[in-house]
Order: C-alpha cells, then structure tokens, then sequence
C-alpha cells in the first residue's frame, strides 16, 4: 500500500480521492461492512469471539435449562468474581505490567466484609473499597517510584495483603450483613441482580473503550518510551492502572463475600492465575498494549462454559483443569499464527 | 525573534556530546544541521525538544529565556519533534496517534470518535496527503506511511518550532519532496524549521541558512548561498573528503553466482529472473514498495517465495536467514536498530553472534582471546576503533552500529551480500567508508546486492541496476550507460504521468 499524494506548488494537494463506489444491492453493502468489521477486529478478538460462541452453543446444547432465566443468573453469579478480578487484571496486564496481588485484595476486603459490617457500621463498606483502591495505590508505589519490576513487587504485596486478611480472620467464617447479601443476590423489578451487574459492567467496558486514560495505558504498554515522547505522564499513567485494579480487586472480593455469604482469608489465591487465564484468553496481550476490559469479561465466561461443558459431561472433575490447558494453549496459538499470516502479509509490500 | 542556542554542554557518562552548541535561527526560516554522526545534532535536538536535559548553556525562545525539562514541557512550549525513531504508537490507530494528547473529548471524558475521524481527514487533507487508512493501527503501516504520519503530526500542531530530524530518511523521492514542501510550508506560517540531515542537497534545497556540527561543536553557521558543497563537506569532516564515491575498475561478467529464476512473492513482486555474478555490484533501484523488499528478503531466506533460486550452481532454497547464512547469503537490514542489533549488548556480542570462535578441546566453549582476535581484527578492517569492541551498542553512533552489522557479516565470509538501504542515516564520512569497504569486498569476488532509496548512490557504486516497479524489473541497465535521471525515468514510468511534474525531480536530479 503506498500513499499517493500531489505536491502543486504552494498549494496543498487536491481533495482526497473519491471512495470506491459503494453502489449495489444492499446485501452486498452490509456484507462487506460486515467484512471490514472483522477485519478490524484485533486477532485477538478474531479467535476469541468465534471459540466463544462455540463454547456457548456447546453449553447450551448440552444444557438447555441454562437459559432459563434464574439458571442464567445464577450462572453469571457465580462468575463475576472472576470477571471482576480479570477486569482488574486486565488493567495492569495492558501496561505490559502483571498484578498478582490481586488474590491478597481479595481475600483482604472479603474477610473485612465478613467481620466489619456488624451493628450499623454498614458504611465501612466504603472504607472497604477504599482500602483496595489503596493496597492498588501501593503497588503502584513500588513498581513506579520504587522502581521494583511488577511480578516481584506483587507477590510481595499478595503475601502481605493475604497475611493481614489471616490475621483479621483465622479460618473461615464471619458474615456480611443479610441485607446486603439478600439485595445482590436477589432481583430489582423483574430483572435478578447479577444480570443487571453484568450489564453495568458492559456498561463500563463500552463506555471505557474510547476514553483517553485507556488510550494511554495502551500507549505505555506497547512503547513507553515513544509514549513519554507524545507527551503520556508515564508514570502517573502506570499509577493509575495499579489503583484501577486495586479498586476491581476490592470489588471482587467483596462481592464474592456476599454472594457466599461467609469470610474466607484464602478465598484469593484460586483467583490469581485465573484472572490472568481469562484475560488472555479474552484476548488481552501479556506484553502489554492489546486488550481491553470487555475481552476480561469474555475471557472469564469462557473458562466458566468450559468448566459447565465439562460438569454437563459427568466426566471425573480431575479432567477439567487439562482441558483449561489445552483451551489456553490452542487459543493463544491460533492467535500467535494468525498474528504471523498477518506479519508476514505485511513484510510483503 | 527565533530561537536562539548559546554554548550548549551534554556529557554522558564521560563522553562529551556536546562541547560548544551554538544555532541562531530566526522565525519563518529553514534552519539546516549538519553534521557527521557523532558530531552533536542529536544531542542538540534531543536537549530542545526535552528528551535530554544539557549540562550548561541557554535556551532562548523570541529573546526569552526557554525551560525544559521533559517532552512535555517542549509539547507545552510548542516544540513539535519528528524523530528519527518515530515517536508513534504502534497499539494505537493512525488517527489516535495524530490527535493523541488534544483528543477531540465529549461527554464523560468519552473521545468522539465522529469527530476525530473528521479531524483526522481535514488535517490530512490540509498537508496535501492522501489516503493514510485512519483506523488502521500504526504497527500495521508501512515504513514510510508512518514517518509521513510522523510529519503530518509535528506540522499539525503549527508548533512555533518544528523539528524534523532525519525525517526524510525512509522517504522516496516523492515523498521526500512533499516533506521538504512541509518545511517551506511551516516556516511560511512564522516557525522556526530545525532540518536535520545528512543529505546535503536536502539541505540545500530547503534551508535558507545552515549550520555545521562537529565534534560537539558549532564550526560553521552561515547563509546557504554563501557556502558551496565542498565547504559543507569540508567543515563537516574537518578535512577535504576527496573522492566521495571511489573509483571502481570495470567489472567483467564472469561466472554467475545467482541466478534467480521466475521469484514471485505474493502478489507484491515477480516473478522475477535474473542473475549476479562473481564479484559484482547489482543495484536494485526502486520506488518504495515497488516489491523489492520481498524480493530481497526472499533472497535472504526471511520469506519463503515461489520460483527457484540457485546459488553456485546448487539449488538455494532458504527456509530462515540462518539457512541462508549458511550457504553463504547475508543480509544487511533495513532497519538496524530493529532488526539487526542487539542495542543493550556490547559490540563483541554483536559482531560475534553469527560467527562463533569455538575452542579447540571443549568444542561446545566458545573461546574468547580468539573470539576478540578475529573481531579486532574485522573491525580494524572496517575503520571501526577496536577499543570500542567491550562498549554498548546504543552508545554508539548511527554510523559506528553499521559498521558493526557490517563487521559481523564480514565474519561470515558470505558469498552474496544483501545491503538493504544500509546508508540510511549514515554521514558522508561513514557512507565512503561503507562504499570502500563494498568496492573492496566486491574486487575480492565477493558479490553485492545493493538496494538504497538514493539514486545518485545506487548509480555511483553498482556495475549494473535492475530497476523494479510493481514488483516487476522495468530495466537491467549497465551503470555506465545510464545517468540519474533515465533511471528515475524507468523507476516512474508507469506511474501515472498526472501524477508526477517534472519539477519534483529537478532537486533530485540537480545535484549530480
């Protein structure tokens, strides 16, 4: 592909080039919008999407209740801790950094759900979610002023954050107040909770799609050094995608305590690797730069269809975690290969 | 009124960048920088656009004295830079990238897209460029669509100083004469144009005056009609650089080396058919791409292409570069600060990756004092300090990494060597001493395969040029039988002839 252009002198060049004609039947209009629309799709996006359907039609084949209504909310219930902590992670993954503390913010803020709620101190819940959006402000301090590489700053952090989460709460148990459990696991108006969540998340996801803030932290994950030089505040960038993910961490947990309506200092490192399985199956780049909270979301409902699939199956629950790591593998290396067709399309010009 | 730069200091780490950087350039003109690599002009630029901060000295913006201290603060102050290495976000699109930090911003700190999409083509229509696909993402254009969009955004800004460091480096003819039109353009409208580069005749064509860097030092600065070529070069080099491109006895066709038979790449080149003979210089002029990218990467075993190949009367059909090493074809990329070196290692590990110095007893130990041996003695031979061996690559200047790439192909020994618009961004000085090194390889028998985007270059050091457009060979011409402007004839013949004036060529052809 080469730019033309005319240089006339002083003046500037002609008006741009008429489209090609978009004339004829409409179908064929539709169709080739259809086709640029995937074709503007990352390969991210292009292997994910289809898997995912798959995935879904499979489930629901095999599973035909699992539309119904209360079945689906349930479902979806059960998977929004996950989506909330992939959210989370997707953040700092798109940096070109990783979050592993994650899990630490979990099971802190579900323990202080558990125990901190009790005789008209329902407010702290905002204290609760302020103190995730902090321990993400921490992490944030060390990886950019103190300079420690993400992964290692994190683990740090996760064994700090899990410590004090043991030392609030010994061994399961607590409870959140029954209000609140009964309001997010229950229905407003016709519409049951977790949907409604869900949508509000999509919400969130659309909305932050086209915001300049994710427009940098893309920037910073795929070249920090030409993003300082387009005028990004690197560092003030990297900041804020660490408290994002502390506030989403927070949210996670605390949802995850109501909806099991107990207090768990473990509950978080189940959910570490997961986050970072669903945001990449989504289709969010472990390098940094490619993603965006809707592929976390997508990602964490496909690895509960697969975990549904296999239940739907009976086959021996020891199956289901190999599978997850075929599922992964094969995602990621449909996704390397369609990469390389279109690198190598590229070279040729 | 202008910008005004007094007695400039930089060191890094013991090394002086800058000694004594002085450049007065007033608004609305085109201040050309010249300077051999290593001489400062980076450094300079790097210091006002607030990459770097300087040592000592003073900056001063229409007689007021002129802080920065980060890009920043040189975006704030309206210094608009387009860098060398593109300054662009590869996960973003092209219209993100041209818009980014004024993105057009709506409801809820949401971006317009409607409105950036409309944005995006009014400005490039105002710069006169057409059809760079604004939701493309930047990772995913070309070269030199992206060193345009480059330009297209620095200008966009109407900055009141512009810098355009070796901006026209990756350009073709074409584009290179609309990017010198920019720089007309924006000292038009009152800013002040820094032009770095290391083609002279750009220089010429666009500054109204120049200044010559050396050694971190201001050595000339004056009006450019008041200085000719020679003087250029002489302040340049600190000395007369008498035979730019060295004579070359004629080469005789002998034996063939390889021969190329109906190569195709997609449906970007071929098929193609030719052949290249012991000890010649085959240049490989083009418009950029006109497919001899995919050409020259097939050669060098970095694309698998159709047709067949033989190399020294044996079928050659390389599955990786490595392969292609192996037999006894090397490559020179493009692009070597992406795809040949090793920026944070030093120039030992870099010019001995392809070649190891094994030991004799313990064959899988590489041994070392021969390693340095064999690496002092190649780099000797290229005029590269051998004291520099143990220094890391991007401390180096432009010319000095491609001298490295070259000392490790050297290593090799290859029989055919592939040259990709290796001069790119190298100085006068360091281009003789790579077309030196090129002759004398070629008289040892070794045969070159040299593609450059200059023509006057391509005409000067090769015995024959194949001329490619639309990826096919428009002309196979002896470089004693044509001059400049016939090759440049065959290179845009079938581009349609409305689009091109004769005059775009007049600089390009001018200057022999």
């Amino acid at each position: 592909m080469r730019s033309k252009r005319l240089v006339a002198d002083g003046e500037p060049g002609p008006l741009m080039a008429s489209r090609p004609s978009e004339l004829g039947v409409p179908w064929v209009q539709s169709r080739r919008h259809l086709m640029s629309l995937w074709s503007g799709l990352s390969t991210g996006s292009q292997v994910m999407w289809p898997l995912f359907v798959t995935m879904l039609v499979i489930y629901f084949a095999l599973e035909p209740d699992g539309l119904r209504i209360t079945q689906l909310s349930l479902t979806i219930q059960t998977t929004l801790p996950l989506v909330l902590v992939s959210v989370a992670q997707c953040f700092v993954l798109l940096t070109g950094g990783i979050d592993v503390s994650v899990g630490g913010v979990m099971a802190l803020t579900d323990v202080l759900m558990a125990t901190w709620l009790r005789g008209g101190n329902e407010w702290h819940i905002v204290l609760i979610v302020i103190i995730g959006l902090g321990a993400g402000v921490l992490n944030g301090c060390l990886v950019v002023v103190a300079k420690i590489p993400p992964f290692i700053a994190t683990i740090a952090t996760w064994s700090i954050y899990d410590g004090i989460a043991l030392y609030i709460l010994g061994s399961p148990g607590g409870s959140p107040p029954a209000s609140f459990t009964t309001w997010v696991t229950g229905t407003a108006g016709p519409f049951p909770m977790p949907i409604l969540l869900l949508v509000a998340l999509l919400l969130l996801a659309w909305y932050s799609r086209n915001t300049e803030l994710l427009k940098r932290i893309i920037s910073i994950g795929s070249d920090k050094e030409r993003a300082h030089l387009s005028g990004v505040r690197v560092e003030r960038t990297q900041f804020a995608a660490y408290a994002i993910a502390g506030l989403f961490a927070a949210l996670a947990g605390i949802y995850l305590a109501l909806i099991t309506a107990t207090g768990d200092p473990t509950v978080g490192d189940g959910y570490v690797l997961q986050s970072v399985e669903a945001a990449v199956i989504g289709g969010v780049s472990l390098a940094g730069g490619v993603g965006g909270m809707g592929m976390a979301v997508a990602g964490s409902f496909m690895l509960t269809c697969c975990y549904n699939i296999i239940s739907e199956l009976s086959i021996p629950s020891w199956v289901a975690p190999p599978i997850l790591g075929v599922l992964l593998l094969t995602v990621i290396g449909l996704r390397s290969r369609l990469e390389r067709r279109e690198l190598e399309h590229r070279e040729i010009r | 009124m202008g910008l005004v730069l007094q007695h400039i200091e930089k060191t890094f780490g013991g090394v002086r960048a800058l000694v004594d950087g002085c450049v007065e350039a007033s608004s609305g003109e085109v201040h050309g920088i010249l300077g051999e690599n290593g001489a400062g002009k980076s450094t300079l630029i790097r210091v006002v656009c607030g990459v770097t901060r300087s040592d000592r000295g003073d900056m001063l913006l229409d007689s007021k004295p002129l802080t920065i201290r980060s890009s920043r603060d040189a975006l704030r102050e309206g210094i608009a830079t387009v860098f060398q290495e593109s300054s662009l976000i590869p996960a973003l699109t092209a219209e993100e990238n041209l818009l980014f930090g004024r993105l057009p911003i709506g409801w809820h700190r949401r971006i317009r897209v409607t409105t950036l999409h409309r944005q995006y083509e009014s400005i490039l229509e105002s710069c006169g460029v057409r059809h760079l696909p604004a939701t493309a993402l930047v990772r995913d254009l070309s070269l030199e669509d992206r060193q345009l969009l480059e330009v297209v955004k620095a200008v966009s800004v109407e900055p009141k100083i512009l810098i355009l460091d070796e901006a026209t480096a990756a350009l073709g003819p074409e584009d290179t004469q609309w990017v010198l039109h920019q720089a007309r353009a924006a000292a038009g409208r009152g800013t002040v144009v820094l032009f770095v580069s290391h083609r002279i005749w750009e220089v010429r064509a666009v500054s109204d005056r120049v200044t010559v860097l050396r050694g971190g030092r201001t050595v000339l600065s004056a009006s450019i009609d008041e200085v000719d070529d020679d003087e250029l070069i002489t302040a340049m080099l600190g000395h007369r650089l008498e035979e730019q491109y060295p004579s070359r006895k004629q080469h005789r066709a002998n034996d063939v080396v390889l021969q190329v038979e109906g190569l195709a790449v997609g449906r970007s080149c071929g098929p193609v058919s030719f052949q290249l003979h012991r000890g010649e210089i085959l240049g490989v002029f083009a418009l950029p791409g006109q497919g001899q990218r995919g050409l020259l990467m097939s050669i060098a075993g970095a694309l698998r292409p159709e047709g067949s190949m033989t190399l020294l009367g044996r079928r050659y059909a390389p599955k990786s570069p490595a392969d292609a090493q192996q037999e006894g074809v090397f490559l020179l990329p493009e692009d070597r600060v992406r795809e040949a070196l090793f920026f944070e290692h030093t120039c030992l590990l870099n010019v001995m990756i392809s070649h190891t110095e094994r030991r004799r007893a313990l064959r899988f130990l590489i041994d070392r004092r021969a390693e340095k041996q064999s690496a002092t003695a190649t780099v000797d031979r290229i005029g590269l300090e051998a004291r520099r061996l143990p220094d890391i690559v991007s401390t180096l200047s432009g010319g000095n990494q491609q001298k490295v790439v070259i000392a490790r192909a050297l290593l090799v020994k290859p029989h055919v060597f592939v040259l990709y618009d290796s001069t790119r961004g190298v100085d006068v000085g360091t281009k003789a001493d790579i077309y030196r090194l090129i002759i004398s390889l070629a008289d040892e028998g070794l045969s070159v395969l040299f593609y450059s985007t200059d023509v006057t270059e391509t005409l000067h050091l090769c015995d024959r040029v194949l001329v490619l457009e639309g990826g096919q060979i428009v002309g196979n011409v002896l470089s004693s039988d044509v001059d400049e402007e016939t090759l440049l004839g065959l290179a845009v013949a079938k581009v349609s002839v409305a689009d091109m004036e004769d005059e775009d060529y007049e600089v390009e052809t001018a200057r022999s």
